[in-house]
């Protein structure tokens, strides 16, 4: 790649040097070569791989305006509206930009290499932690001790996770700004600089590194509706950001017939881990309703979940015709004040709908059978009413009684004695 | 009788009226470089920059000879200061000098600079001339003909 530079750059000093036994010739011919002059600097400046070829470009640039400045006038009047100094101030601003963007990289790239060093003791670190929660895990019976360090490693192992995760995510947003935001293909140069930022970052070991701690993190802990938000985002920022880099990498190595294998397999782990996460998700629940001994059909999405749901409560309706009525009555309540009302809906459903497992018309239908579940197991009793109607009877009552010796009809003899 | 004698007087000024047209002086034509053009299949040329079609068929003819082929000749072509054009090509012995006229160009002169014909010739505008080098022979045009060599 170098070399190839340096043969442009003899190229264009031979180029620029033949321009001055051209200067007693022809006008059009230094036109001409002032306008091809221009065009390979631009070249040039587009293929430039890093800040020193631009330095390089930037001394050629000299030389060339300095070959072409006794032909300013001349220019000025055939290269119109454009003038001399005005194509050269184009080709600097140019190289400018250029020089600008690989200052930035040169920087990024110095992070970077600091943070591969933290990566590196934070998985050392996760796997330690992984190893004593599988350990406690498997004790049979734990005491308050065991219990609390479970817990304790438990939010280490997801903070130092989560730490290498973002370390990680850096090092990938660096190749993206680097490579993956131009709009076109990479040339040869590009290519190569690329290949060797990913293997110098061991951007493929880290990826698949990340996503398989995430997935045993899953397996080892449980899932709460909050953690699950936080969970998603994640791996779709990540998956995100994979899938940017993803096809610049199908590009420069499966040009090469290399890698494909790996690249399937690192898109392969991120399907499982998003398949992880909604298993996750779905066994969780499916925990609340069998702690109030209420027992589903297995369910693995929103709309197995969705069936299996209204099918229990579908056989609880026909059931209520034949049990007790405070069994069923007892049996709703459980099903809809311990678990639905109180768990379900205000914490899963909106994180589930946000996330799209769920949908809003999948638990409006859920919750009409719920309304058609009550009105046979336990419908709304009007004895309340009975009672209040009964009790303003019966005061109506009581009041004409006491009343009555003011409000009965007088005799007239009565009248008279008066 | 008095009508008479004044009308004379009458005609000729209305013709002197007539005679002075409005001219609006200097004017320069001059191109600041020559445009190198290529015939078509049927000897036209066309500059981009100065929006000028030019039917160079009977130039090639002239120049060479009926059964001439007319496809991708390199024609070279210039103004000079005062509005003429000057054109030749490899292997003319001629430069051809031009002048406007309505949609089309008259020729105005025949300049022969070669007898066994231009090797690799280029037009630079030097105004008042038109230089034209060849090699190391340079000639300095006018659309009368040559003033220096």
């Amino acid at each position: 790649m170098k070399k190839l530079f340096s043969v442009k750059c003899i190229v264009l000093f031979l180029f620029v040097f033949s321009i001055s036994n051209l200067t007693a010739q022809s006008d059009y011919q230094i036109t001409q070569d002032f306008k091809n002059g221009i065009t390979q600097l631009s070249d040039s400046i587009k293929s430039a791989v890093d800040y020193s070829e631009c330095l390089k470009i930037d001394s050629m640039i000299s030389v060339f305006k300095v070959n072409f400045s006794e032909h300013k006038d001349l220019l000025a009047q055939s290269l119109y509206p454009d003038t001399y100094e005005s194509a050269l101030e184009k080709l600097e601003t140019q190289l400018t930009t250029r020089k600008n963007d690989y200052a930035k990289i040169s920087d990024l790239q110095l992070e970077v290499e600091n943070l591969k060093f933290e990566i590196s003791d934070l998985n050392r670190m996760n796997t330690s932690f992984l190893r004593e929660i599988r350990i406690l895990e498997n004790k049979k019976i734990m005491d308050q001790n065991s219990l609390d360090s479970l817990s304790t490693l438990v939010n280490n192992l997801r903070s130092s996770i989560r730490k290498r995760d973002d370390l990680v995510l850096t090092i990938i947003d660096s190749l993206v700004t680097e490579f993956v935001n131009t709009p076109s293909t990479l040339n040869e140069a590009e290519s190569q600089q690329f290949i060797k930022k990913i293997d110098s970052e061991n951007i493929f070991f880290n990826v698949r590194r990340t996503i398989e701690d995430n997935i045993q993190f899953l397996e080892v802990t449980s899932l709460t509706f909050d953690d699950l938000h936080e969970v998603k985002k994640h791996q779709m920022e990540f998956s995100q950001l994979w899938r940017q880099i993803g096809s610049k990498m199908a590009e420069v190595y499966l040009k090469r017939n290399e890698k494909a294998i790996e690249i399937g397999q690192i898109d392969g782990l991120f399907r499982e881990w998003d398949r992880k996460i909604n298993y996750k998700v779905w066994t969780t629940i499916d925990r609340l309703f069998q702690s109030q001994d209420i027992r589903l059909l297995e369910f693995e999405n929103g709309t197995q979940f969705t069936d299996n749901v209204t099918l229990f409560i579908e056989n609880e309706i026909k059931n209520t015709l034949v049990k007790e009525s405070d069994e069923a009555e007892e049996l709703f309540n459980r099903f809809t004040y311990k678990v639905w009302f109180n768990d379900i809906k205000p914490n899963w459903i909106p994180v589930l709908i946000e996330n799209e497992m769920l949908t809003v018309e999948q638990k409006d239908s859920i919750e009409s059978k719920i309304t058609k579940w009550q009105n046979i197991a336990a419908p709304p009793s009007f004895t309340w009413l009975f009672w209040l109607i009964g009790i303003i009877l019966l005061a109506a009552l009581l009041l004409m009684f006491f009343k009555w010796d003011s409000i009965k009809p007088k005799k007239p003899d009565q009248k008279a004695e008066k | 009788m008095k009508l008479i004698s004044i009308l004379p007087s009458f005609v000729f000024l209305i013709i002197i009226s007539s005679c002075t047209t409005l001219t609006l002086k200097p004017v320069s034509y001059a191109w600041p470089i020559e445009s190198v053009l290529i015939t078509d299949n049927n000897g036209n040329l066309e500059d981009q920059r100065y929006s000028l079609k030019i039917s160079a068929r009977k130039l090639i003819f002239e120049e060479f000879g009926n059964n001439t082929d007319l496809d991708s000749v390199e024609v070279r072509i210039i103004r000079n200061d005062a509005g003429y054009y000057f054109l030749t090509a490899q292997k003319f012995k001629n430069v051809y000098v031009f002048r406007e006229s309505e949609a089309s160009l008259k020729m105005e002169n025949k300049i022969l600079v070669s007898e066994t014909g231009l090797l690799s010739p280029v037009m630079n505008q030097r105004s008042p001339f038109i230089e034209l080098l060849d090699g190391n022979v340079r000639y300095m045009l006018k659309h009368n003909g040559v003033e220096g060599k």
